[in-house]
This record gives C-alpha cells, structure tokens and sequence, in this order.
C-alpha cells in the first residue's frame, strides 16, 4: 500500500542498462544454491541430461526475469536534505539517506556503463550502524550534481569545513599520479594469487595426466635438448630441472596475472588533496573516484612485505569508522589505500597526514624470551626422547634451536611503539613490517590486561580500540602501560573536535 | 584541522590507580553461583544419564568427567566467584569511566565520555531475583568495544546511566560548537 508521503515525492527509475548491474550482484547470490546440484550427481546421466536441455534455460529465464523484477521495483527520490531508495520485489525495502550523514560518496564507472555516459552513484553513511547505498544506472550528470548536493549539505551543517565543492574549482593543494611501472610494482608487492596456488593442488590428478602427454611431446621437441644440457651440466636429473622449469612458469604466470589485476585497479592512479578533503581516482575497468575527509581518518597502515621491501616500496592503508566491519574483506575494499610509494613519496605523504619521524621504544625482550624459552624445551626434551630409539642422530634436532633463537629475536628487534601526545604507533613485521597509526583523540576504549604470568614479572599488553579495530601493544613494563594509558585517556578526553 | 591537537601532559588527569574504586554489589556473587550451578548442572545430567542407564565402556570416563565437572563446580563457586566479585570495581569521574576486573587475568577498561555512544541497562532473570542490573556502555570501536559493569543496584544503574547520558548531550554541543568554529 502506497505509503502518503509517496505522493509528493518524484520516483526515478534507474536506466535498464543498470539491469546487468543487477544481475552481476544477483550472481553470488546464485552461489547460495548450490544445494540444488547435488541430485545432479547423485541422480545419474538421465538427471543430468534433463538439467542441461531444461535446467539451464530455466534458470537463466528465472535470473532475467528476477533482474527485470528488480530493476522495476527499484526506485530512488531526491529531496532537499535526503535521497530516498526503494528496492525489492517481495520484501519491499525503503531506505532514506540524510545528505548530512553521507560519510562517503563515490563515482564508479564500470566499462558496461561508459557507452551510455552512466555511472554509479555509491553512498556510505556514518553512525555506528552503517549503510551503504548504490544507485546504479544514472547519467554522469545527475550524478555529479548530487554528488555537489551532498556537499553542499555539508558545508551548510559545517561553515568553516572546506569541501570538495572548493575542490571542484580549485588546485589541488597535493597531487600524487601513478604510472604504469609503479601499478604493475603494486602486483608484484600484492600476490594475492600465491595464496591460491594452493588451491591447484585438488586438480592434480587432472594435470598428472596432461603433464605426462605434454612431457611426451617436448621430448620429440629441440627444447628437451636444452633441458637435457641443463640436467647433464647440473649433475642433476632431467626431471627436476622439468620441475623447477614447472614451478618458475606457473610463478611467472600468477605474477601476471596479479599485474593485471593492479592494473584493472589502480590504472590511472591519481590522489589529490584540496584543503581538508582527499581525493582518488582510479580503475582501467571501472573507474572509482573515492573522496575521504582528513577529520574522519581513524587509523593509518603503512606495510612493506618481503617483495615491496626488495622494490624499496610502501602501501598506505587509510581507515575511517568500520568497527568489526572494519577488519571484513569487504570493509578493507572500502579502505583509502594509496598502492604504491617509494621513499620520497611515503615522505611527502607523512607530512600531508601530520604524522611524525617516529622514534620506536622497544617492547620487553621477555615477549621473545619466554615463548622461545618454552619452544627451547620443547625441542629439548623430543631431542631426549628421540635419543632413546635413535641414539645420538636425534640430537641434530637442537640445530633448530639457532633458528628459532634468530626469528625468536627479530620479531622482537621488529616490534614497538611511537606515542607523542597526538599519535600512537605500533609497528611490527619479520623480514618487512607493518605499522598502525592511530590518532590518540579518536581512540574509543583503552585497556590494561595482565595475565599471571605477566603480573609476576612487571609486565602488561595494552590494548586501544579505535573506530576501525583493535590494536594491541604487548609486554611493556607495568608502569611505563599505566603511564601511557593515562596519557591516552587524557588526549581522548580533551578531544572536542569531529572525530567521526 | 583536526589532527592539530595541542599535546596535554598526562599529569592532567590523576592516576587511575590511586581513585576511590567503588566496588560492585556483594549480592552479585549469588547470581555468579547461579550462573556456575546451571553451566555445570547441563554436562552434569547428560553424564548423570550415561551413569544411570549403565553403558557399556562409557560409564567409567562418565563418572571421571562428573567428578570433574563437580569439582570444577564447587572451585568456581568457592573461590573463583567471590574473589571475581571483590576485583571487579568501577570508577566514574567527570571526563571518563572506568571498570577493573579478573580473578588470574587482570584488566582494567577505560573510556572517555565523549567516546559513548549509547548506554543501556540489562537484567536478566537471576539478577532480577537479587535486584541488580548490568550497565553496558557502547562505544564506535565495534566487537568487544563496549564496556560492561555489572552486580550494580537496579536503581544505581539507572541513575548512572541518567547521569551519563546527561554528559553525552551536554558534550555534544561543545563538539558541534568546535566543529563550526
């Protein structure tokens, strides 16, 4: 039943080109219904045979007409101070975003988009129960003007705070652009696919077979010569020099394939700041156009891992409010990163965000000792045991002593902490690092935990929670913890500035 | 800006330690024991079960898991709950609150009132049945972020709650102030 206030609202429709946007969302959806396939292997070939000729074709037709569904029940308003969102065919939804509350608005440009000048208007707002809002399927210009709407919202409910709208028409204040070398070095230093190789390993004896027929072929082939050169120089066997072979191609390929993925992200990268207001603009596929407010910052992470360390370069992590969300992959997405940065740029960067030189206190070395002191023993006594039955062989095992002793120690050379009133840093990593920046007045609860262990011997983990999660300071003299905890406390208190 | 905060020394507030804690309401001891009684009594009849109906194999380890459990019980009840109780204390003053607690893991739990975002008062039934209430105040940091006092007097809780929540609004003008300054 059509609610009053529907009357003098003006309901939009969304352009139909927003229905492949629609189906795209609907098709992890589809992934829920896997259920449904089991009868498929359980039922025999006369099943399967009805799936493909009907199956498919029905639910494909289920999945269009779900889409055009969806796309007529989907309906935004704009009014003065709100837009107002209504979605679903069965459950009807109806969802009202003040401009105010609007956190973050982004602009994304998807390639089935482009030729119809369309884009997606995505809103997030504050508050301790977030929302996020997409509308898609909307000209460029509508778009850009309520985005400019939205702003000017919030320079009415904030005077002094400058915005984009300023931004619009003024230079950039800072500007930071990222080329292709620099993108392709981000897929390099972010090899999510590595962890995905793994995953290869169920289809094994898939590839045994096909491995064997395409070792068959290459020995008719002049390449095997050079393998067999290889192997005979080598002094090693021709399959192992097949495998090595093996393994550097399929690294070479998942490293290219991760180049192409930072490119389809990052392509075009460009940071600007004007004022208070960041903003980013990237994507080769969809191109995402992401603002960000300094006073919302809540915590900033700089990472170098092993290969970013190698290619002398950083990742910057910047976080708004997210609470639990805020550690979700999903939330990460969400996240102002800036890819890459060498030296020079991190530098300039720092100085844009206010954020020291850090001078990093070291946490107590009993946080490597003791645990390294129970692995010791552990190792010691199956050492012991061991000799029993293998005699004197069994205590080549203490050799891992040294090792452990050397990780043992350089976790701890890598840990500490920066606190200088405004910031509080922790930083820790092995053979790259992580730091977490946190801005001392944003901080939303702060905790003194000591176990028994650690209340013998003076010592206490300090744990902060801010706005986008939890950090945790370990093994620092009780005093020193109890110092910095009230130092904490007071930059919290004495905060009266917008901090969300 | 907003990251151009001035640097405040950390002698500006008093340390925490040397405060009047108040301690939580000795009653909440019963309502501790009522909680352990329960949690032991549900492994307790599944046990009594195998033990009574004599299975074969099982009725050995049964009874050494009861004893256990019983054991396990009467610990919690005699000594883990009223040494929980009496370190479980809290400190309210005019800018922030506080909460320390734990019998072997020791935590003490601080928030500034500017942080709060909402407060509530929870009772369930066994703490109805001795009058008390739990204050949970939620702050915007997520999971786990909020801090949670409980064993108060129904009545404290609600007037602790009335008082903060009278804080929060009394901020909140100030910050609105700051921010169009």
């Amino acid at each position: 039943m059509p609610r009053p206030e529907d009357d003098r609202l003006h309901w939009r429709r969304v352009s139909p080109v927003a229905m492949i946007y629609f189906a795209l969302k609907m098709l992890p959806a589809l992934g829920q219904m896997w259920p449904a396939l089991i009868p498929l292997f359980a039922g025999g070939e006369e099943i399967r045979q009805i799936f493909w000729v009907w199956g498919i074709p029905a639910a494909l037709l289920l999945l269009s007409m779900g889409v055009v569904l969806y796309w007529w029940f989907f309906s935004f308003a704009i009014e003065d101070n709100r837009l107002t969102l209504r979605s679903g065919v069965f459950n009807r939804k109806r969802l009202s975003l003040d401009f105010e509350r609007v956190q973050q608005a982004d602009i994304a440009d998807p390639f089935y988009f482009r030729p119809f000048k369309l884009v997606t208007l995505g809103l997030e707002s504050a508050g301790s129960a977030q929302q996020e809002v997409d509308v898609p399927g909307i000209p460029v210009a509508l778009a850009e003007s309520l985005r400019h709407t939205i702003l000017e919202k919030q320079v009415q409910t904030k005077p002094a705070t400058e915005t984009e709208v300023h931004a619009a028409t003024s230079a950039a204040d800072y500007r930071l652009s990222l080329g292709p070398a620099e993108i392709a070095r981000y897929g390099l230093m972010h090899n999510t696919l590595l962890y995905l190789a793994p995953l290869a390993a169920p289809f094994g004896q898939h590839l045994g077979p096909l491995f064997e027929s395409w070792l068959v072929s290459l020995e008719s082939s002049q390449v095997y010569s050079a393998f067999n050169w290889l192997s005979a120089n080598l002094a090693v066997s021709v399959t192992l020099v097949l495998a090595v072979f093996a393994v550097l191609v399929g690294t070479s390929v998942l490293f290219g394939l991760s180049v192409l993925l930072a490119f389809v992200r990052y392509w075009g990268y460009t940071l600007t700041r004007v004022d208070d207001r960041y903003q980013s603009r990237a994507g080769l596929t969809t191109v995402r156009t992401r603002g960000f407010k300094i006073h919302k910052l809540q915590k900033v992470t700089l990472v170098q891992g092993v290969i970013a360390k190698l290619l002398k370069r950083y990742t910057v992590s910047i976080s708004k409010a997210g609470g639990i969300a805020g550690q979700s992959p999903q939330a990460q997405d969400k996240n102002f990163t800036v890819p890459v940065l060498d030296e020079l740029n991190w530098l300039l960067l720092r100085g844009e965000l206010k954020l020291p030189k850090p001078e990093w206190t070291r946490v107590h070395p009993f946080s490597w000792r003791f645990p390294c002191a129970i692995c010791s023993l552990i190792i010691v006594l199956s050492a012991l045991a061991a000799s029993f039955k293998l005699g004197a062989v069994a205590f080549t095992g203490l050799l891992g002593l040294v090792p452990l002793l050397l990780i043992g120690r350089r976790l701890w050379r890598q840990k500490g902490y920066f606190y200088n009133g405004e910031w509080l840093a922790w930083r820790r990593g092995f053979i790259g690092f992580s730091e977490q920046w946190l801005p001392v007045g944003k901080l939303q609860k702060i905790q003194l935990a000591q176990s028994p262990l650690k209340r013998l011997v003076g010592l206490c983990d300090l744990q902060v929670w801010s706005a986008d999660g939890r950090v945790t300071l370990v093994c620092l003299p009780k005093g020193e913890a109890q110092r910095l905890r009230d130092g904490l406390l007071t930059g919290v208190v004495m905060y009266k500035k917008p901090w969300f | 800006m907003s990251l151009h905060d001035p640097v405040i020394s950390t002698d500006q507030l008093p340390p925490l330690d040397n405060e009047p804690w108040t301690p939580i309401e000795r009653a909440y001891r019963s309502v501790l024991r009522w909680m352990v009684f329960i949690w032991c009594a549900i492994p307790l009849i599944g046990l009594g079960g195998v033990i009574w109906f004599n299975l074969d194999h099982l009725r050995f380890p049964a009874q050494i898991a009861a004893g256990v459990v019983v054991a396990l019980g009467l610990f919690l009840m005699g000594v883990w709950v009223p040494r929980r109780v009496a370190h479980t204390q809290y400190l309210l003053r005019e800018l922030d609150i506080h909460k320390r607690t734990g019998f072997w893991w020791h935590k003490t739990t601080s928030a500034g009132h500017n942080r709060i975002q909402h407060i509530e008062v929870i009772q369930g039934p066994i703490e109805r049945l001795y009058g008390l209430s739990q204050l949970v105040l939620y702050t915007a940091g997520g999971f786990q972020s909020d801090v949670r006092i409980p064993g108060l007097k129904t009545d404290e809780a609600h007037r602790l709650k009335q008082y903060l929540t009278q804080r929060i609004v009394s901020e909140e003008p100030a910050e609105s102030d700051n921010a169009t300054a």
